[in-house]
C-alpha cells in the first residue's frame, strides 16, 4: 500500500485552464461557522482562529452591537450564523424586501461583515480551562473588564476603532446576561435592582464573525464510500466508478445543508474504514481459501459492514476482484489535507510532539 | 434532520450506525474518548472528546487520532506500507479498455520536480474541502461569501474534487446552485 500526503505548505496553485470545465459541477453548500474570534490586531484578516462550540457550551453570550442578546447560543451552526447577519451587520443593513424567517434568503443576501460579542462569565472561563488562557493572554482576543457597563464600554470601543457609532449601553448588557441566567421580573431588566456582585463581577470580552468553516458538498459516494459516475440522462442510475472511494470533506451528500460539529472527524473514521473495507473486498485478489475463509466469518458474525457493502454493490461495474491485471497485492491511497487534519498531519511530519498552537479540540 | 432535508439518508444511517464501532477502533489505536460534551444542534451530550490534559488544557483530538493511526502504521513489518509526503497527486489513472477502472495516481514530487505514478488496485481519496479555494470555486458557487473570513489552512483547495471530476465523478448538488443554499 502506499500512502500520498500532501505538504499543506507546499501545494502549488492548480493549473486556471482547467477550472472554467470543473466549476459548473460543484455544490454550493458551504458551512460558515457562526464564530471565528475577530483579532484585534488583524481585524480584516482573511484566515482567523475558530471561537470553540464549547466557549458557547459552557455559557457564552452572544451580543449585538447595542449589546442585546439576539439569539439562542446553541441553535445549530446556521441558525446562529443567519442571526448574526441579521441582528449584528457590521456596515449595512440587509434590504427591507428579505424574508428574515426564510434562512436561505437571509444567507444569500448577508451582509458582507458583520461582528458579534462573545460574553463569558468567570464560571464559563473555569469551565473551558486553562487553554483559555491563550485566547485570553496569547491572542488577546478577549479583553478581562467589570460588570455589564464594562461589557458595554469594550463593545463602543471596539466599534469607534473602525469609525462607527457606539450604541451599547450597560443596561442593555445587564439585562440580556440576565435573560441568559433564566432571571425574570424586576431582576432581569434593571440594572437598579441588581445586586452588588452582578455590576463588579469579572467579565470576558470578544469580537467575533461568522467564517467559511467546512464545504458539505463534494464528490457524491455511497455508502460503501464508493465514488458515483455522472449520470449521462436524469433517468440514469447512478453508477460507481469502479476503484475509486473517497470519505470525509471531499466527498458530498453526508451533512446536507448544514453539518453538525463533531460530524466532520466522525465522518474520516467512518467512512475511511468503510472505504479500505471496500477496496480491498472489490479489488484485492482473493485465494479459495480466503474467499471460503470471510464467507464463513460472515455468516458466523453477521457481519454488517460486509454485507451492507455486498448490498450496495449491485451495479455490476465494480463488482467483485476483476479478472484482468491483478497485479500483486499493492492498494494506493491518496491522502490529502482536510482542513482540519491539516496542522496536525504536518505537525506530524515535523514536530513529534508539538505544543498546539490552536484549539483542535472540537472540529 | 439537521440537513435541511439535503442530505443522503443512507449515508447518514451509515454514519450512526457505523459511530460505535469506529469510537471503539479509535479507542484500541490508544485514544481516550471518554469526555462527552454538547454541541450546538444536538439534542444530547453526545461528541466524544478526549479528556484535558493532567495540566487542565483541552487536548486537540484531530491531532491525536492521526497520531495515533500513524504510530499504527509504523509498527506494521517494514515494506507493507509506503507513505510518501511532499507529493502533489495530479492525475487518476484510469485503465485502458476497462470501462473506467481506476488503478493509480500520478503525482508530482515536490522534493526534485519529477512526475512518476503509483499503480495498484484502487484508490481512496481523503484530500478536504474547497473552504479556502476563494479565487475559483468559492467564487463560483458561493459568491455571496467571498468577504467572509475562513478558519481554514490554504490547502483546502478542492484538489480532491478536481482529481474526480476529471475521471467522471459526480459532485453533488449540481442542480442546487442557482438556488444558493448555504449554511
Amino acid at each position: 500500500m502506499i500512502i500520498l500526503c500532501f505538504k499543506p505548505s507546499v501545494i502549488p496553485l492548480q493549473s486556471p485552464s482547467l477550472l472554467p470545465h470543473l466549476l459548473p459541477f460543484l455544490s454550493s453548500q458551504v458551512q460558515v461557522h457562526p464564530t471565528a474570534f475577530v483579532d484585534p490586531a488583524d481585524v480584516d484578516g482573511q484566515v482567523k482562529f475558530l471561537a470553540p462550540e464549547a466557549l458557547r457550551g459552557l455559557g457564552g453570550v452572544l451580543l449585538n452591537a447595542r449589546g442585546q442578546r439576539f439569539v439562542d447560543e446553541l441553535a445549530p451552526r446556521d441558525t446562529v450564523t443567519g442571526a448574526i447577519f441579521k441582528h449584528a451587520p457590521l456596515s449595512e443593513a440587509l434590504p427591507e424586501t428579505v424574508d428574515m424567517t426564510d434562512q436561505a434568503q437571509v444567507h444569500t443576501t448577508a451582509p458582507r461583515s458583520a461582528e458579534a460579542y462573545l460574553v463569558l462569565d468567570e464560571k464559563a472561563v473555569a469551565g473551558f480551562g486553562p487553554n483559555f488562557d491563550f485566547y485570553f493572554k496569547v491572542k488577546h482576543f478577549f479583553q478581562k473588564v467589570e460588570g455589564p457597563s464594562g461589557v458595554a464600554e469594550a463593545i463602543n470601543a471596539r466599534r469607534q476603532r473602525r469609525s462607527l457609532s457606539p450604541l451599547a449601553s450597560g443596561a442593555q448588557v445587564f439585562a440580556a446576561l440576565a435573560m441568559k441566567r433564566g432571571k425574570t421580573g424586576a431582576a432581569a431588566t434593571d440594572p437598579a435592582a441588581a445586586v452588588p456582585a452582578d455590576e463588579a463581577e469579572a467579565l470576558y470580552v470578544a469580537a467575533i464573525t461568522p467564517a467559511i468553516h467546512y464545504t458539505m458538498g463534494g464528490l457524491q459516494i455511497r455508502p460503501d464510500a464508493a465514488v458515483l459516475r455522472a449520470a449521462d440522462s436524469a433517468d440514469e442510475k447512478p453508477r460507481a466508478i469502479a476503484g475509486l472511494y473517497a470519505a470525509g470533506e471531499v466527498s458530498g451528500g453526508l451533512h446536507g445543508a448544514n453539518r453538525l460539529g463533531g460530524n466532520s472527524l466522525l465522518e474520516c473514521v467512518v467512512f475511511g474504514r468503510i472505504a479500505a473495507r471496500s477496496a480491498i473486498r472489490n479489488h484485492v485478489p482473493k485465494s479459495a481459501e480466503e474467499q471460503a475463509h470471510e464467507a464463513a466469518r460472515r455468516r458466523i458474525l453477521g457481519d454488517d459492514i460486509a454485507l451492507l457493502v455486498e448490498e450496495n454493490n449491485d451495479d455490476g461495474e465494480d463488482a467483485g476482484p476483476e479478472d484482468e491485471g491483478i497485479g500483486g497485492e499493492e492498494k494506493v491511497v491518496v491522502e490529502g489535507k482536510s482542513p482540519e487534519a491539516g496542522e496536525e498531519a504536518e505537525a506530524v511530519d515535523d514536530k513529534p510532539t508539538p505544543a498546539p498552537t490552536r484549539d483542535h479540540s472540537e472540529l | 434532520m439537521s440537513g435541511r432535508g439535503l442530505s443522503d439518508e443512507a449515508l447518514v444511517h451509515t454514519l450512526a450506525a457505523e459511530s460505535a464501532d469506529a469510537l471503539r477502533f479509535l479507542e484500541a489505536a490508544g485514544l481516550d474518548l471518554g469526555y462527552l460534551i454538547q454541541l450546538g444542534g444536538h439534542s444530547t451530550k453526545r461528541t466524544h472528546r478526549e479528556p484535558n490534559s493532567p495540566d487542565g488544557k483541552p487536548r486537540p483530538v484531530g491531532f491525536d487520532i492521526v497520531n495515533a493511526l500513524r504510530k499504527k502504521l509504523d509498527s506494521l513489518p517494514p515494506g507493507l506500507v509506503t507513505v510518501l509526503t511532499n507529493a502533489k497527486a495530479q492525475r487518476l489513472l484510469v485503465k485502458p479498455a476497462s470501462g473506467g477502472r481506476v488503478d493509480g495516481v500520478e503525482f508530482l514530487n515536490l522534493t526534485d520536480n519529477t512526475v512518476s505514478s503509483a499503480m495498484g488496485q484502487a484508490v481512496i481519496l481523503a484530500t478536504g474541502g474547497y473552504s479556502a479555494d476563494r479565487q475559483e470555486l468559492l467564487a463560483q458557487h458561493a459568491p455571496q461569501l467571498l468577504a467572509l473570513p475562513t478558519t481554514n489552512g490554504p490547502w483546502a483547495r478542492g484538489d480532491g474534487i478536481r482529481l474526480g471530476r476529471a475521471v467522471g465523478a459526480h459532485p453533488i448538488h449540481m442542480d442546487k446552485v442557482s438556488k444558493s443554499l448555504l449554511a
